[in-house]
């Protein structure tokens, strides 16, 4: 019986050895949803050519994430990006961006991101882990498996945190490479090149409450 | 006090007021007296020259903008460790806009110092 408590408490005291979170005074489950009514979440592609660099930055983003604040490898959720609300400063080339040739926003109306798992985490601060994740990314109806790196930042519930929502806060900056031919996506918008693999980054702030 | 500051106003808009009435003018007699052609291929190069330097002034950018991203990134994006930008409505004239100025430009001059030459040998 003794062997058996013993063996309990190692065992517990592993798990609380490996299992990496948010040294913060929040715990347990939480659910943080990213739809931001003030527009602030934003999802950019960057593409960098001889001739030009384009950036496509969006401020329609919807999604939930769920994660255990103690154990960060328990983070789940999708995040969706509205395919007609990208921008990238061209009138006619945000035209030629939705068109079917490109993105096809009418036949595709979202681009999905959905986190499968945590590979590598990194404690930055009590508050702030640095995570290298892969998920299934869905473009122009095609799904394919993208790994990439991601800070995590989590507020408690404050005065401050408030003005932007109610609950706790999870700040997200995530990047990742996309391979435009991979999801059937000509690399050309009015004759100018755009890059073969574009630069995704996320810069989002969802709220637990 | 703010009569004068007024009059002082009103005297600063009369003497532009007179340049540029006087080099109107000077223009106007420079074309009278034959030296027309003269004139127009000059202000044709200065119209060059400031599109030229409004397109390096303005990034020297390839393809005319619209919009550009500024920061708007708060106190609490950099406590959340995320930025926010934002498309703002700004004019930035490209190469692409600025060559078909300029092509405009010098073909006009071009057909302006044609027929002034061909009406010239007619008469």
């Amino acid at each position: 019986m003794k062997k058996l408590f013993v063996s309990f408490f190692v065992f517990a005291f592993s798990l609380t050895l490996f299992a990496q979170g948010f040294k913060v005074s929040s715990s347990g489950e939480k659910t943080f949803n990213f739809t931001d009514k003030g527009k602030r979440n934003q999802a950019s592609f960057f593409s960098t050519t001889p001739l030009e660099d384009i950036t496509g930055l969006t401020n329609d983003i919807n999604g939930k994430v769920s994660l255990n604040v103690d154990n960060i490898k328990s983070l789940k959720g999708e995040i969706s990006v509205s395919t007609a609300s990208i921008k990238t400063g061209i009138d006619l080339r945000d035209e030629h961006l939705r068109d079917e040739n490109w993105l096809d926003a009418s036949k595709y109306p979202n681009i999905k991101f959905t986190i499968k798992e945590v590979n590598e985490v990194k404690q930055l601060a009590d508050n702030r882990l640095q995570i290298k994740f892969t998920g299934d990314f869905t473009l122009k109806g095609v799904t394919k498996s993208i790994s990439g790196d991601t800070t995590l930042t989590y507020l408690v519930e404050s005065e401050q945190t408030k003005q932007r929502a109610p609950g706790d806060l999870l700040g997200v900056q995530a990047k990742f490479k996309v391979k435009l031919s991979d999801f059937g996506v000509k690399n050309n918008i009015v004759g100018q090149k755009v890059a073969e693999v574009v630069e995704v980054s996320v810069n989002m702030v969802g709220s637990s409450s | 006090m703010i009569v004068d500051h007024r009059n002082v106003i009103e005297l600063i808009f009369k003497k532009i007021r007179f340049k540029i009435v006087v080099f109107t003018k000077r223009i106007i007699n420079m074309v009278k007296t034959k030296s027309n052609l003269k004139i127009i291929n000059i202000i044709s190069a200065l119209l060059v020259l400031s599109v030229i330097v409004t397109w390096l002034l303005h990034g020297a950018e390839i393809f005319t903008k619209t919009k550009i991203l500024v920061d708007k990134t708060t106190e609490l994006d950099k406590m959340l460790g995320v930025k926010n930008e934002v498309w703002v409505d700004k004019f930035i004239l490209g190469f692409d806009y600025s060559a078909l100025a300029i092509a405009i430009i010098i073909l006009t001059t071009f057909t302006i110092n044609y027929y002034s030459k061909t009406k010239r040998k007619e008469s």
